[in-house]
């Protein structure tokens, strides 16, 4: 459906701008799940106790996991970003004035 | 065991490529001959200058002491970069547009070129990487030691490596580093040399790994099953270190100078950052991939007491793999030897940009100090004796530490000292409002917590703080103790001085700033800095005449070199179509070469010596923004002139506007006196003929007497009736009649017109209502509305030409009028003259009844008092008039 045109951008533009923002978002992603592992920690005084460990191996497994995950999306979006860093100027000027344009 | 010579030639074999591949890479640079050298890959390899000694060694000791958390050094970097949109993208492009050769120079160049700034950069960068070289120093000569234990002067043959080393380090930073003066600050040579090391030492860390995982355990599960039982199986993290260890890992990326120089200042194509958001986060990937698995095979495997930090090569040698030992050595040997080379080079380019030729212009201020002098070859010189400075530093440093303390801790000690700059670079890059007095005081602070809290604590094992101090704090003042600032204690040392460092680094360099005033040049950056993708406005700061464009060309070539001063300025000289060879020093032109000579000697310093030519002719931003102001008040004042002056154009128009009212008044006055003169006359003739025939006549009978007397006495009635009508109109005009508003029902007020109206005459007209609709209630003067309804009515019972004349009185509303038409079955009014109908002294057809014709124009008078009109209804066969009454008319 075409929306009304002024209110609402086109469908290509709407989605570059979505790209950037998971762009912008990524690092957030990545902070949340790199310290994750802090609220597992085994305090000192549960250590004894076996069943309820958490082994060093899981957790690197783990942060590789998220590592790979995170190197994975940044390919991604640098990919899609290719075609967009030169209109960007553009919506960086436009982000400025409002951001309810979209 | 390998002997000693066939390390040290492996070693110089190992050189000896890494100078083919540099001298290799500046012919092709020079020759155009890309390719290779701009690919991005090279540039994230490049990057890799991030990973040292200390990760290559220092990584797996760190494991084995904490486990997991030497992961934070990597994790730091990795956020940085797949952040690339939001920060490393507008360094970069910072970076370019504003030629910055170095970290302390981007902070020079955003408050406003000041040098003050870049000397305290400077000096916070010497004094935080001058161990870390030490560090890679002794990383160096540990590794070698490994290889020659039996030997007895094991110290002295340490000490004597260390030494070699530096001055071969020396040699080939200067060699490639200094060789041209490039307006870029580029450097192919030391990129390219930097990025085989960076594949050299990232395989043999996987080769040590594999060997490790497959070689000396069964594979994966062997290995992980071995970690979960070796002694740092269990996961224990203190939250705060992994925290404060990550933030610094990742300010280091941005603020480490090698980094800077990599990531900014060798930066060939901003595109490469999109590659390298990825890329480099791999690579950090894989090369700590493995760090585990050695740390706990090497525990396993070892005897207790021996050293982890040399792990890599110790694993290797006791299972008699000399092959993969000396690969692994090479591995260490690339990642120290590239550190100590790049950060020479940045803090080289620091040093000689900011604090050498400052003082140089300062002591040559008087004389034409640009022109006496080759100041390029002064720029190269200070840069080499700058690095031979920073290596020995470096090197008297690990001989005066003595070489004992555990790698990773000094790596992040300088790794704190650096994130002090932090704060200013972040609010430099975002923030308008950030002053260089808030930036200075800042850093300031910063670095006194950072010396205080952990640089001297950590030194003190040779005495520069004593127990008693760390225990009571200076003075017995104990909310000063270096680990426990503010009584706060049972902090993490890294954690505690992290945490009150930069928090109240960033706390002052806020304050400051907002309370603070920045200077005009400041704003200028500022506003350049933020907002560098939205805008680029050139600063114009310059001016100069002809004259001066011979000195900036002698100073050019002294600095640029002759041909690409030359190059430059018959550019700008054919761009501005003068024949000379010279160009004009427009402003545009002496900003360009400022550009360009800030890529050679730093933003400030080629502030300074462009302003000492172009000397007395300066203007500078404060006077332009004078200027600026003093153009806006002119400005400002002839656009009041202007509005002025169309005022007056208006009040003309206006005048002459009502100068044409006046004489059109005029002429309807002398009009209107002539038609009443004319009205008046006709009936005073008839008086005075009849009275003056009842004067002398005197054989009239009674018949006759009474007959004259009844004509005077029509006429004199009519003179009053004309003279009642015309002084009513002249109050209705005048505005001054009092309108008497009351509340009535229309149809009373049609009832009582229609019953005055047919009182007393001749023919009566046939009424034709619709009582429904009347039902209306109406506020307004009722004696007026009901005078131009009777005044309707008797209208068309006067011209009403049908037979039997009939009136029908209809009552609508329309829209937010109420309008009552008046429609006969006469003949109407023609066209012609319905537009004058309302006129004074309008009559139309039947002459012979009287009427002076002002009815109508009361009514309209009255009509337009009331708020409501009074109109001829064209379209109908009869005469149609339509009085509309606004509803509810509130007076």
């Amino acid at each position: 459906m075409n929306a009304p045109e002024g209110k609402f951008l086109s469908r290509k533009s709407y989605r570059q701008r979505r790209i950037i923002d998971a762009a912008k978002l990524l690092p957030i992603l990545g902070i949340i799940l790199f310290f994750l592992p802090l609220l597992w920690g085994n305090s000192p005084q549960e250590a004894g106790d076996k069943q309820y460990t958490i082994t060093v191996t899981e957790v690197a497994v783990f942060i590789f996991c998220v590592w790979l995950f995170l190197i994975f999306l940044t390919f991604t979006l640098g990919i899609k970003l290719k075609g967009i860093e030169n209109n960007v100027k553009q919506y960086d000027k436009s982000n400025q004035s409002e951001d309810s344009d979209v | 065991m390998t002997s000693l010579n066939v390390l040290v030639t492996i070693c110089l074999v190992y050189v000896a490529i890494l100078f083919m591949v540099a001298f290799w890479a500046e012919r092709a640079a020079a020759s155009k001959s890309w390719l290779w050298i701009r690919s991005p890959f090279v540039y994230t390899l490049s990057l890799s200058v991030y990973c040292t000694g200390w990760t290559f060694f220092g990584a797996v000791g760190y494991a084995a002491r904490s486990g997991l958390e030497y992961i934070t050094i990597y994790l730091g970097p990795t956020l940085v970069m797949i952040g690339w949109w939001w920060g490393l993208r507008k360094l970069v492009r910072i970076g370019r547009s504003q030629r910055v050769t170095s970290i302390a120079d981007l902070l020079s160049s955003r408050y406003g070129k000041s040098n003050l700034l870049a000397i305290a950069v400077t000096i916070l960068c010497i004094i935080s990487v001058t161990p870390y070289i030490a560090l890679q120093l002794q990383s160096i000569a540990l590794s070698l030691s490994v290889f020659v234990q039996i030997d007895d002067s094991v110290i002295q043959t340490q000490q004597s490596t260390a030494l070699w080393a530096a001055i071969g380090l020396g040699a080939f930073t200067i060699l490639f580093g200094t060789r041209t003066l490039d307006a870029n600050e580029r450097h192919h040579g030391v990129v390219m040399a930097v990025a085989v090391e960076a594949v050299v030492k990232l395989f043999a860390l996987l080769a040590v790994g594999i060997f490790v995982v497959w070689g000396l355990s069964d594979g994966l599960t062997d290995i992980l099953s071995r970690i979960n039982t070796s002694k740092i199986g269990l996961w224990q993290i203190n939250g705060g270190r992994w925290t404060s260890i990550t933030l610094l890992a990742g300010a280091a990326i941005i603020c480490l100078p090698r980094m800077f120089q990599m990531m900014v200042v060798e930066n060939e194509d901003e595109s490469h950052l999109r590659v390298a958001a990825w890329a480099f986060p791999l690579y950090l990937l894989l090369i700590s991939l493995f760090v585990i698995p050695i740390a706990v095979v090497g525990l396993d495997y070892l005897p207790t007491g021996s050293n982890p930090d040399l792990f890599v090569l110790s694993l290797p040698l006791s299972e008699g793999q000399n092959g993969l030992a000396i690969f692994a050595f090479l591995g260490g040997f690339s990642a120290a030897t590239s550190m100590v080379i790049v950060s020479a080079i940045a803090l080289s380019i620091m040093v000689s940009n900011h604090l050498v030729m400052p003082v140089y212009l300062s002591w040559k201020a008087e004389t034409a100090a640009l022109i006496s002098g080759d100041v390029r070859k002064l720029v190269l010189m200070s840069r080499r004796i700058a690095i031979f400075v920073i290596l020995a530093l470096g090197y008297f440093y690990y001989r005066l530490s003595g070489g004992g303390t555990a790698l990773a801790s000094i790596g992040l000690i300088a790794f704190a000292g650096i994130a002090q700059i932090l704060p200013a670079v972040v609010g430099g890059l975002f923030w308008r409002g950030a002053t260089k007095a808030g930036a200075l005081a800042g850093l300031t602070i910063g670095f006194i917590i950072w010396v205080w809290t952990l640089l001297l604590p950590a030194l003190g094992a040779s005495g520069a703080l004593t127990d008693e101090i760390i225990q009571n704090g200076p003075y017995g003042l104990i909310w000063l103790r270096p680990q426990a600032l503010f009584g706060i204690v049972g902090m993490d040392s890294i954690t505690h001085s992290v945490f009150w460092s930069l928090s109240l680094n960033s706390l002052i360099f806020i304050v400051i700033s907002l309370v603070t005033f920045p200077t005009p040049i400041e704003r200028l950056q500022g506003s350049q800095f933020a907002n560098v993708f939205s805008r680029f406005i050139e600063p114009t700061s310059w001016t100069g005449s002809i004259a001066q464009s011979e000195d900036l060309m002698l100073m050019a070539q002294r600095i640029l070199g002759s041909d690409q001063a030359q190059e430059l300025f018959q550019r700008e000289a054919k761009r501005q179509g003068s024949r000379d060879q010279l160009p004009q020093p427009t402003p545009g032109f002496i900003e360009t070469l400022e550009l360009e000579l800030s890529g050679s000697v730093g933003t400030a310093t080629a502030h300074a010596m462009v302003s000492q030519i172009t000397g007395g002719s300066i203007i500078s931003v404060e006077d332009l923004l004078a200027v600026a102001d003093e153009s806006a008040k002119i400005l400002e004042y002839s656009n009041q002139l202007e509005e002025k002056s169309e005022e007056l154009t208006v009040t003309a128009n206006k005048l002459r506007e009502a100068n044409q009212k006046l004489t059109q008044l005029s002429t309807q006055k002398d009009a209107f006196l002539s038609q009443i003169s004319h009205e008046l006359r006709t009936p005073m003739t008839s008086i005075r003929t009849f009275s003056e025939i009842m004067r002398d006549d005197v054989f009239l009978n009674e018949v006759e007497k009474k007959r004259y007397a009844g004509i005077i006495n029509d006429e004199a009635v009519r003179l009053t009736r004309l003279l009642d009508d015309l002084l009513d109109l002249s109050v209705l005009e005048s505005g001054k009649v009092t309108l008497n508003s009351r509340e009535c029902r229309l149809r009373e007020i049609i009832s009582q017109a229609v019953l005055t109206a047919q009182t007393g005459a001749h023919s009566e007209i046939e009424i034709f209502r619709v009582l429904e609709n009347e039902a209306i209630i109406i506020q307004s003067d009722l004696d007026r509305l009901v005078q131009v309804f009777i005044n309707l009515i008797v209208n068309a019972r006067k011209y009403c030409d049908a037979m039997k004349p009939e009136l029908l009185i209809r009552v609508h509303t329309l829209n937010n009028d109420i309008a009552i038409d008046f429609l006969d079955n006469g003949s109407g009014i023609p066209e012609a003259v319905r537009v004058a109908v309302f006129e004074k002294f309008t009559r139309v057809g039947n002459e012979k009844e009287q009427g002076a014709g002002l009815g109508l124009a009361i009514c309209r008078e009255i009509m337009a008092r009331l708020g409501g009109d009074i109109r001829y209804l064209d379209g109908y066969l009869g005469g149609a008039f339509r009085v509309l009454l606004p509803k509810r008319f509130e007076l």
